[in-house]
């Protein structure tokens, strides 16, 4: 049964969008830790699958968020390695999954719900972003809101939220940024907006949007289930309690 | 409603979506003009059918001379954005090089030519 507050991330760097990926999950990666989440943070090298799914066995995180290229029905890591793909995802059985890769919103996330998936989120075409100079998005004045956009879900997660709130919570990002760049009298605001508008509407959350980090799985199935065992308990015991008191 | 408030709903419309003035929009003449350019034509009462008919179907009509004339305008004015995606097929482009994709009217092309006609449909409802 994956554990909560641990996660697992992978972060390659081969190339440009892939090192500028990490640097934006580098971002989630602290907040996590600064929020008592233990990551195992696989970095460029240690970005191979075998570390990945040797992370996901001994550490049983019950999140696994990612960067690196994809398409509709694989995922990869460092050197565009498979990481996972379809038919073959069952390490991510019971996890909350996030990747930031084009495409696989379309095949492999379902494929990982149907496999025993908790929730995920990804994105079901490509996704892409607009930079002015290689490094930090976040520092980056076009990059910036499609980072805060994806940052938001991880941040949301680890603040204790559900998905479905996690996901809410991108999508306003996603709108305040397509405002920000109505409002710019700038001749490369409709590029950004076109990316914006874009990466927004392919977006997808699939699974239980109520799925936690911070709770384990069956716990959050348990929760109202007990809910009408625990008046019950609750009215024997008075009874009992009001009986003995009768009695002296 | 009379052309004049049509003009006025249009010019509102752009200031307070200054960004909406850069898009090439409608198609005139064999020519792809922006909402500054058609509020121009509109008020020496040039190409008014084409114009009102054109901002009804923004993002609706599909048209590549669009798209093609917004990249040129980006190729030749910020050569040095550019473009990252994570996927496979094309990681990081320039704004010539998503010109030449959409020139070829390949896979790449194509996606972002969807993505121009999008937003093109995002501004028509914006706009109301």
């Amino acid at each position: 049964m994956p554990i909560p507050y641990r996660a697992t991330c992978s972060r390659p760097c081969h190339e440009p969008a892939t090192c500028i990926g990490a640097m934006g999950l580098k971002h989630a990666v602290d907040y996590l830790r600064r929020a008592g989440y233990s990551v195992d943070d696989l970095y460029r090298d240690d970005a191979t699958r075998e570390n990945i799914v040797k992370s996901l066995d001994e550490k049983d995180p019950i999140l696994f968020f990612m960067v690196g290229h994809g398409r509709e029905d694989l995922t990869t890591c460092q050197n565009l390695e498979k990481l996972f793909w379809v038919c073959d995802c069952r390490e991510l059985r019971g996890r909350v999954v996030y990747t930031l890769s084009c495409l696989c919103g379309a095949e492999l996330g379902p494929d990982i719900i149907g496999k025993g998936g908790w929730c995920y989120i990804g994105y079901s075409k490509v996704f892409g972003w607009i930079q002015e100079k290689y490094g930090d998005p976040l520092a980056d004045r076009y990059a910036r809101g499609f980072y805060e956009a994806v940052l938001e879900i991880l941040y949301s997660l680890a603040d204790g939220l559900s998905t479905g709130e996690a996901y809410k919570r991108s999508i306003d990002k996603w709108n305040y940024w397509i405002d920000y760049w109505s409002r710019q009298d700038d001749p490369r605001a409709p590029l950004i907006l076109s990316f914006l508008i874009h990466d927004r509407d392919c977006q997808v959350l699939l699974g239980d949007e109520n799925a936690r980090i911070s709770t384990p799985v069956y716990l959050s199935y348990l929760a109202p289930a007990s809910i009408p065992f625990m008046v019950v308990g609750g009215v024997i015991a008075y009874n009992e309690v009001s009986k003995s008191w009768a009695r002296g | 409603m009379s052309l004049e408030d049509k003009v006025s709903r249009i010019r509102s419309f752009l200031n307070a979506n200054p960004a909406y003035r850069h898009i090439p929009c409608i198609v005139v003449d064999d020519r792809a003009i922006s909402l500054e350019e058609a509020i121009s034509y509109l008020q020496q009462g040039l190409y008014v059918d084409e114009i009102l008919s054109g901002l009804s179907k923004l993002g609706i009509d599909p048209d590549w001379r669009l798209v093609e004339e917004y990249y040129r305008r980006l190729a030749s004015a910020y050569p040095e954005l550019k473009i990252y995606a994570l996927s496979e097929y094309v990681p990081a482009m320039s704004p010539a090089e998503a010109l030449e994709h959409i020139k070829k009217r390949d896979k790449v092309g194509e996606m972002l030519y969807k993505q121009y006609m999008k937003l093109l449909e995002f501004m028509r409802m914006r706009m109301g």
